[in-house]
């Protein structure tokens, strides 16, 4: 008995051990090319605007003894392609002194898209609804009202959202106003 | 005719000797089995595949039995782009399965000016509800990429089909340049 125990003892440390799992792997491959910007942004008529590299991003200096600076950037369309466009602030500081503050877009006919509202200090829309940016030639203009109750600054930091249609696919472009 | 009466010469015995030891040497053979393996290899469709996404960019393109897809993606200089929905990673099963994803390659390849032209390169895989699983990111410092770790499993439910988001950004001043990846998803 032994024996026979010793030898079944023997056998199984001679056999190989194999140890698996089911695996497989997917593949995937993305192709990731620097391109142009579909839209760029222009400096504007009123108030001060710096465009920066690449015309992707902006800031925009105010002052709020003027009521209205229209515009204060140009949005401009450089592809065959319709676009949506909004505006979503994410940050901010010394807002309290605002009175009223409502950043729009408007095109050249018909009408304005009113995207950030502050009124009495605080935002009672934070985030724009969706603009139509139509095909190149196309531009929208982006204009300011204000009113405030003291000389200070207030900074708004702004995402110019860009947006394919039908789509979840959208570029985010950074704007600051400095409103003194 | 008698058998007997036939003369066998020594030269016949000789040849007869020979004959038998090499029949002898033949039949010499090592202790010897053999264990028989009857594979059945049925091809049989993956369970865990690509399904396209709302955001599946023009360009891209998914392989015919949906175990490879090739992304189209963009970059823009000094600006986020993001895919809420390139792909989706699917589960035909009836039974839960464990995925991952793991770096393969990246071009250009560290060293090379025009690695410094990304800013990051994000995969995020969300389970049906939107909800962050896990993140795979690229970034560069100086004009090497700091490549993406290897995920953790993640269990991946029966029938539920799950969301790769991608966000990119290239700095200011960025030219034209491709940056290609190749990564794995190995499912358990």
């Amino acid at each position: 008995m032994l024996v026979v125990g010793t030898l079944f003892l023997s056998l199984n440390l001679l056999l190989p051990t194999i140890s698996a799992s089911i695996y497989a792997s997917l593949s995937g491959q993305s192709s990731v090319p620097v391109a142009p910007p579909p839209v760029i942004l222009q400096p504007g008529t009123a108030g001060t605007s710096t465009i920066y590299t690449n015309n992707t991003s902006a800031e925009v200096s105010v002052a709020a003894p003027t009521p209205t600076y229209d515009y204060v950037l140009k949005v401009v369309n450089q592809m065959p392609d319709s676009w949506k466009i909004r505006l979503a602030a994410y940050s901010q500081s010394n807002i309290g002194r605002l009175d009223n503050c409502t950043i729009y877009f408007r095109n050249l006919s018909d009408g304005t898209s009113g995207q950030i509202y502050i009124v009495s200090g605080s935002y009672t829309q934070q985030t724009g609804p969706w603009y139509d940016l139509p095909p190149s030639p196309a531009e929208r203009y982006l204009a300011i009202t204000l009113q405030a109750n003291s000389s200070e600054v207030s900074i708004i930091n702004v995402y110019l959202e860009i947006l394919i249609p039908n789509k979840t696919t959208y570029a985010k472009y950074i704007l600051t106003f400095e409103i003194t | 005719m008698n058998i007997k009466s036939i003369k066998i010469t020594k030269s016949m015995k000789f040849l007869v000797l020979l004959l038998l030891s090499l029949i002898v040497g033949m039949a010499n053979a090592a202790i010897f089995y053999s264990l028989t393996v009857q594979p059945a290899v049925a091809i049989t469709g993956a369970k865990v595949v690509f399904v396209s996404g709302n955001d599946f960019p023009t360009g891209s393109s998914l392989g015919s039995n949906s175990t490879w897809v090739s992304l189209a993606l963009k970059a823009y200089p000094n600006v986020t782009l993001t895919y809420e929905q390139p792909v989706n990673i699917s589960n035909t099963d009836t039974a839960n399965h464990n995925f991952r994803l793991r770096h393969v390659t990246i071009t250009p390849a560290n060293g090379q000016p025009q690695v410094g032209n990304y800013t990051s390169i994000s995969f995020v895989v969300q389970n049906t509800a939107g909800v962050a699983q896990g993140s795979f990111n690229y970034t560069t410092t100086g004009l090497n990429w700091n490549t993406a770790s290897t995920m953790s499993y993640m269990t991946l439910p029966a029938s539920a089909s799950w969301i790769i988001y991608v966000e990119t950004k290239a700095v200011a001043g960025a030219n034209d340049v491709t940056a290609d990846i190749q990564i794995a998803v190995d499912v358990v």
